[in-house]
């Protein structure tokens, strides 16, 4: 049987999703989605410069196979990410919405409070809601309760590149979760979205780590491979660990004799 | 016609507009040369007008507009 991942009603391939941000051009960007192979990408929202140039990077993203997933960064309370989220269905004729409400501009830590009032209401408005969130176990399971599709809990800052900080509480949510769990935030290279994949996530969020690369579309194909290789290992059942030597090979004594 | 309409004050995304009084979303778009564009979302006042009410939803004096596309984000 084939490894899909469900998340509503949508069958992804791939367990990699994509953020846009920070790539040094549009066409860059496009490259490394192809590369990465991924299935869903994230965008942002802004408000148009009624004066000049506004960028399409919609221009790059039509015309693929590709669910987007628009965030709701740069809202501060609940209220405002629900009119966030009912512009972006209505800018980019879907009801998915990544739902992040995160005030504090230096850490961008996620405002849980707010995070859980927007999710109900989305929920209750039809929008297919994935949250981003603290590695908080007991908070996504409240989340699910309410009817998200998927959780999003951080690995460490966002833009961070630094790893899984929180992996102890990601394995907790994993294991609790009966949604999928999209590890997201601060994964910073192949080997951070391995290990997520083997400690049994459902799939990965990156941006930084591929945008900001010297070479982006090397990155996407790299972070590609080490999902699959990720997922591979956590569905092959990953050996036991332990604390001392078990030989590999024969302890013959062969050699006591000369 | 529009020596008898009285001007109104209009904040859209932060700049502020002067229009004759009874303009539509539709009209103000038109004037920005978005009215053409799908891939906007317009919300006046803290409410999302959808775009099948633009022609018919007429703005007020001191109304808040916010116009938003998509961009890069993660």
């Amino acid at each position: 049987m084939e490894d899909k991942l469900i998340i509503a009603d949508k069958v992804f391939s791939s367990r990699l999703f994509l953020g846009t941000g920070k790539f040094s051009s549009g066409e860059i960007m496009e490259r490394a989605i192809i590369a990465s192979g991924c299935e869903m990408v994230t965008v942002a929202l802004k408000r148009i410069d009624i004066n000049g140039n506004n960028d399409n990077i919609m221009q790059y993203l039509k015309d693929k196979p590709l669910q987007i997933l628009p965030n709701t960064s740069g809202v501060r309370t609940a209220k405002e990410a629900i009119l966030v989220a009912q512009m972006a269905r209505e800018a980019l004729q879907t009801n998915w919405i990544k739902l992040e409400i995160h005030p504090d501009p230096k850490y961008l830590m996620p405002d849980h409070l707010e995070t859980l009032k927007a999710a109900e209401e989305l929920v209750k408005l039809g929008f297919v809601v994935l949250p981003y969130v603290h590695a908080d176990p007991v908070f996504c399971k409240q989340l699910e309760e309410i009817g998200v599709a998927a959780v999003m809990p951080l690995g460490s800052f966002i833009g961070s590149n630094r790893g899984l900080k929180t992996e102890d509480f990601l394995k907790v949510i994993i294991e609790q979760s009966n949604v999928p769990v999209i590890v997201d935030a601060g994964i910073g290279t192949a080997s951070h979205a391995a290990a997520a994949m083997e400690y049994g996530a459902d799939a990965v969020l990156i941006n930084t780590a591929i945008a900001t690369a010297t070479d982006p579309i090397s990155m996407a194909e790299a972070f590609k491979l080490a999902v699959i290789a990720g997922r591979k290992a956590y569905k092959a059942g990953i050996a036991q660990s332990l604390e001392h030597s078990m030989a590999t090979s024969p302890l013959t004594s062969f050699i006591n004799n000369l | 016609m529009s020596a008898t309409l009285n001007e109104i004050t209009v904040d859209i995304n932060g700049k502020i507009f002067k229009f004759h009084e009874n303009v539509t979303v539709w009209d103000i778009l038109n004037n920005l040369n978005l009215s053409d564009n799908k891939a906007i979302a317009v919300a006046v006042n803290m409410q999302i007008i959808s775009s099948n009410k633009w022609k018919e939803h007429i703005i007020s004096n001191n109304d808040k507009i916010i116009i938003i596309q998509a961009t890069q984000g993660g």
